[in-house]
């Protein structure tokens, strides 16, 4: 095996620089895994792209673990399209909507339907948004705070959901990540290990109802809420009540699916113990009966026949289309870093200089700043799961806690960002302009980022899970001294 | 290994009965494919949903040529829709019709513009139909004529090309059944040795040069003329205003032909390469496909950014949504293997052959095979489905018995094409239809004279076939038609003009 030295390092970093550059994961991925099997096969422009389709992309794609991933995105991207359909998402959320009288309780049942809505991030923004856009009319409360609050209950409830999308997607990066570096771990188990340090994600959920509990906001976020109360707004809009949905419309599916996956699951931890490709097979299954269900309640309210069901079953799995592209490039780029060794000689450069302690803390960074600059989680999760993760198990670091170090720098770069697909949507379902949603949201983000940065360093001292329950409590008196000194 | 028995043709049974009364395919596949699976577990329907996602549907899922499969059909439906968007295809068929100096010849010119869209099938129906509208409304020629002759060369062509969507979806099917009862060779080369065989799909395409070179027409073809010029003297006819005028700037040529030529270039490169070193074998040729298809797309964004001032990220976008138009497909060739692996185990094919293996000579199975990919095919709509069932049943029973794979293959294709070509509830046709502008109802009766001779002529094809299996036959059935063709013309035809010419 011959050394590339500082060749290696460059599918990932051209990937990065193009990917902030043209701000598109997939051009940026295929140039990135192009340069790399560039470099691989001597620089033979013929050959190269050859190889990437068929040392790497078919063989990622064929591999058993990845294929099931791209199954379960695609059907996933169906039930939530027929979800959607169906009203039953809107149903889920005109359920708590009744209960609401106060700001503070409009502004709180807002976050607890953001988070009910855990399947699936764009579907939070685009149902919730809309949703309570009247609600918070009504109640004087500007449309900048619905944004926040939304965009906020977005990617941070999915991403602590292992059953959902990003957990999936996730478990896939991981599993090829830790087989890459030769560990055998189940890569659910990994995930649930990872789970109490997924800090960023915890901070800014609970972030949320902080804020609400002081009825104040700072910053930009109190100048909008004052121009806004200034200009009462007059406008008309559209307060079509349709006919409320029905609530078997959500609960049908959501039973369905639940019964489905605990049944699965608990056959089989009773029988041979739940293994990853049982988890798969459990969800597809699941959300494949629970689209059944829709189609049932979609037959039975709306008139919809099966074939227009599943029709939209379909469109709703090509949605998530690029979703399997990126995927699919990700995991050949990692595939081509894995022969390069990038892994290895990037922990050669910075092997010596530092604590693997503090490892995390370098990756958190890291990972918010490629999120930011790019935009996409996913990405970043893809690339830097694929780069930093080898690093750590050879600098001796905790993986653990370096996967939580990705997830909450994705996670944090991602929430902040302009030009992340998130945020855009918030913006879109709260209805205010984008601009004025990423810079209200900001001051926000980042007091959760800091509260972030903090706990890894505690937890490069003392290693526990319970980290995190001290630093909501820090957190929690930390808005409330913000507020108070700067608040109104 | 127990024996299931009558059980083992309960899937692929289930699955030909739903398909043929629901015409939904997916859920017949899916059904008959759990039936299989129900059986193998033990009527556990627990277990059997289980296993049938993970023994079944998983594994096959990852089989790398399956997964190639996908891939490339993926980034074919891409491009088809980037094609589509950049106009490209549009200005190709219109340089044809440029190409008609005498205007009698517009029939011959509109199967020959069929002929060039070879890359899809929709596209075929729907680009070549509107472009020949006004020629024909020109002379005086019934709908119902262009809508023939755009079915016959919409599906004809497509599978008789190895590279497109066609090709690769039959790569994919015949590679599993292949793989299933032991039979180690690569797809390619089957698909090419079959290729000599596709009578069907050879005797429709040519058989309509020959119809028009008689002058004539006979049945409700003859007729649907007569009604026509009757409508144009009395002057029935809805004139619908010449809306085709409002078509912007012509898109330029070299939006096709430089995403084509890239295509075909890198195909041929990348094919060639590997055929010098070490063979031609399917993960190349998917390998080049793919990469022909994405560099042709690239070429495509290319143009669209220079002339259309569209950006390289709409592009993309372009590319993906047209992925997303092959969801459908790739979940029907998902399900096809499973079903495949199911029946495997099942040892359907091994039962079926044991049945009706004594009975007759393996000579007549191509024959049989043909009638039922015709029926199932008419009945569904749907030749994909047809293919899909088909081939998971035939070609281990035809392994079995010791009858003539290539052929048995060659006769599903037949078959299921013959169907789909009449079927009324086909898309393809459905879509002739469209693209003519003529009543669906019309068309399927008028073409179903002319698809009946050519069946007629495919039977007869694979009778002679059984016997004395030779690529040239296909030659001589060639002859054949065209000489039943003149008579049937002579005996029951009129001027293709009809009444017209003396009247006017």
């Amino acid at each position: 095996m011959e050394s590339y030295g500082i060749l290696s390092v460059i599918p990932p970093a051209l990937s990065i620089f193009l990917a902030v550059y043209t701000r598109n994961v997939i051009v940026s991925l295929a140039i990135g895994g192009l340069s790399g099997t560039l470099i691989l096969g001597g620089f033979n422009l013929f050959f190269a792209p050859v190889s990437l389709m068929r040392d790497h992309i078919f063989v990622q794609v064929a591999s058993p673990s990845n294929s099931q991933v791209i199954m379960i995105t695609l059907i996933i991207g169906g039930f939530v399209r027929m979800l959607e359909e169906s009203g039953g998402a809107r149903a889920f959320s005109a359920a708590i909507v009744r209960y609401v009288s106060s700001p503070r309780k409009g502004q709180l049942a807002t976050w607890a339907s953001g988070i009910s809505v855990f399947f699936s991030d764009t579907a939070n923004s685009l149902i919730v948004g809309p949703l309570f856009r009247p609600v918070f009319r009504e109640l004087k409360i500007c449309r900048e705070k619905l944004a926040y609050i939304i965009d906020t209950t977005a990617a941070p409830v999915v991403i602590l959901i292992p059953v959902a999308s990003w957990g999936v997607y996730i478990m896939s990066l991981i599993e090829n990540s830790y087989a890459t570096m030769g560990i055998e771990e189940d890569a659910f188990t990994v995930l649930l290990n990872v789970w109490p340090y997924q800090f960023y994600a915890f901070l800014a959920l609970f972030a949320v109802p902080m804020v609400i509990s002081t009825g104040k906001d700072f910053g930009p976020m109190r100048a909008a809420q004052k121009k806004y109360e200034e200009e009462i707004r007059t406008e008309i809009e559209e307060i079509k009540t349709e006919d409320e949905p029905k609530l078997i419309v959500v609960i049908l599916p959501f039973a369905i699916m639940i019964a489905v996956l605990g049944g699965v699951l608990g056959y089989y931890a009773l029988t041979e113990g739940v293994k990853s490709i049982h988890v798969n097979a459990g969800l597809c299954l699941s959300y494949i009966f629970a689209s059944m269900g829709c189609a049932y309640v979609m037959k039975k309210f709306q008139g919809k026949s099966y074939n227009e069901a599943m029709n939209s079953f379909f469109k709703g799995m090509g949605n998530l289309m690029q979703v399997g592209a990126i995927l699919a490039l990700a995991w050949a780029l990692s595939s081509i870093c894995r022969e390069l060794e990038t892994g290895p000689y990037l922990a050669t450069l910075i092997g010596d200089s530092l604590n693997p302690a503090f490892f995390p803390i370098v990756v958190f960074f890291l990972g918010a700043m490629m999120s930011f600059a790019t935009g996409s989680s996913f990405g970043t999760f893809a690339i830097l799961m694929a780069t930093t993760l080898p690093v750590a198990h050879i600098l001796v670091a905790d993986l653990v806690l370096t996967i939580a170090a990705i997830l909450s720098g994705g996670l944090f770069g991602d929430h902040t960002s302009p030009i992340s697909d998130t945020t855009v949507l918030a913006s879109m379902g709260a209805d205010c302009p984008h601009i004025n949603h990423v810079t209200t949201q900001l001051p926000y983000a980042l007091l959760t980022g800091i509260m972030t940065i903090s706990a890894f360093i505690l937890l490069a001292i003392y290693q526990t899970p319970y980290v995190i329950l001290v630093m909501l409590v820090l957190q929690y008196f930390a808005i409330r001294f913000v507020m108070n000194r700067f608040g109104e | 290994m127990e024996d299931y028995g009558i059980l083992s043709i309960l899937p692929p049974a289930l699955s030909i009965v739903l398909a043929v009364y629901t015409r939904n395919i997916i859920f017949s596949l899916t059904l008959g494919a759990f039936s299989g699976s129900l059986v193998l577990s033990n009527y556990n329907p627990f277990l059997a949903i289980a296993e049938f996602v993970e023994t079944h549907a998983f594994p096959q899922l990852s089989v790398s040529s399956n997964n190639q499969v996908l891939v490339v059909t993926l980034s074919i439906g891409g491009f088809i829709y980037m094609l589509d968007k950049s106009g490209g295809a549009r200005a190709f068929a219109t340089v044809m019709v440029k190409f008609i100096g005498n205007p009698a010849k517009a029939k011959m010119a509109a199967w020959a513009t069929g002929l060039s869209v070879f890359f899809s099938d929709s596209g075929n129906a729907l680009i070549v139909g509107p472009l020949f509208k006004p020629v024909f409304r020109e002379l005086k020629i019934c709908r119902e004529k262009l809508a023939f002759i755009i079915d016959t060369t919409a599906s004809p062509i497509c599978i008789l090309i190895p590279f497109v969507g066609w090709g690769v979806y039959i790569m994919g099917l015949i590679e599993n059944a292949y793989a299933d009862v032991g039979i180690n060779e690569d797809s390619f080369q089957v698909l090419l040795s079959i290729w000599p065989y596709q009578f069907y799909a050879f005797l429709a395409l040519l058989s309509i040069p020959m119809i028009l070179s008689t002058g004539r027409d006979f049945g409700p073809m003859a007729a649907a003329q007569d009604r026509y010029n009757q409508a144009l003297r009395d002057g029935t006819l809805e004139d619908e205003a010449l809306d085709e005028t409002e078509k912007k700037e012509d898109p330029k040529l070299i939006t096709v032909l430089l995403p084509l030529g890239l295509m075909l270039c890198t195909m041929a490169i990348y094919i060639g390469y590997f055929a010098v070193t070490d063979g031609v074998k399917s993960v190349h040729v998917r390998s080049g496909i793919t990469l022909a298809y994405i560099f042709a797309s690239m070429g495509c964004a290319y143009l669209m950014k220079k002339n259309g001032n569209i950006t390289y990220n709409e592009s993309l976008n372009t590319f993906v949504a047209g992925m997303q138009k092959m969801v459908f497909i790739c979940i029907v060739l998902l399900l096809a293997w499973t079903l495949s692996s199911i029946c495997s185990e099942l040892k359907t094919g091994a039962y079926l052959a044991s049945l009706i293996g004594d009975r007759i000579q393996p000579s007549f199975l191509p024959l049989i095979v043909f009638f039922l990919g015709a029926m199932m095919s008419f009945a569904t709509g749907s030749s994909y489905g047809t293919f899909a069932i088909l081939m998971v049943i035939v070609v281990p029973m035809a392994h079995e018995m010791g009858a003539p794979m290539i052929l048995s293959i060659a006769a599903i294709l037949s078959g299921g094409l013959f169907g789909d070509h009449t079927s009324p509830i086909s898309d393809t046709t459905v879509l002739a239809s469209m693209g003519a502008d003529c009543p669906h109802i019309d068309h399927v009766s008028t073409q179903f004279a002319y698809a009946a001779t050519n069946g007629a002529m495919t039977m007869l094809a694979f009778i002679v076939a059984g016997f004395y299996p030779s690529p040239y036959i296909v030659f001589g059935i060639l002859l054949v038609q065209f000489i039943v063709i003149r008579t049937v013309m002579k005996l029951f035809g009129h001027d293709a003009h009809g009444t017209q010419l003396k009247t006017s």
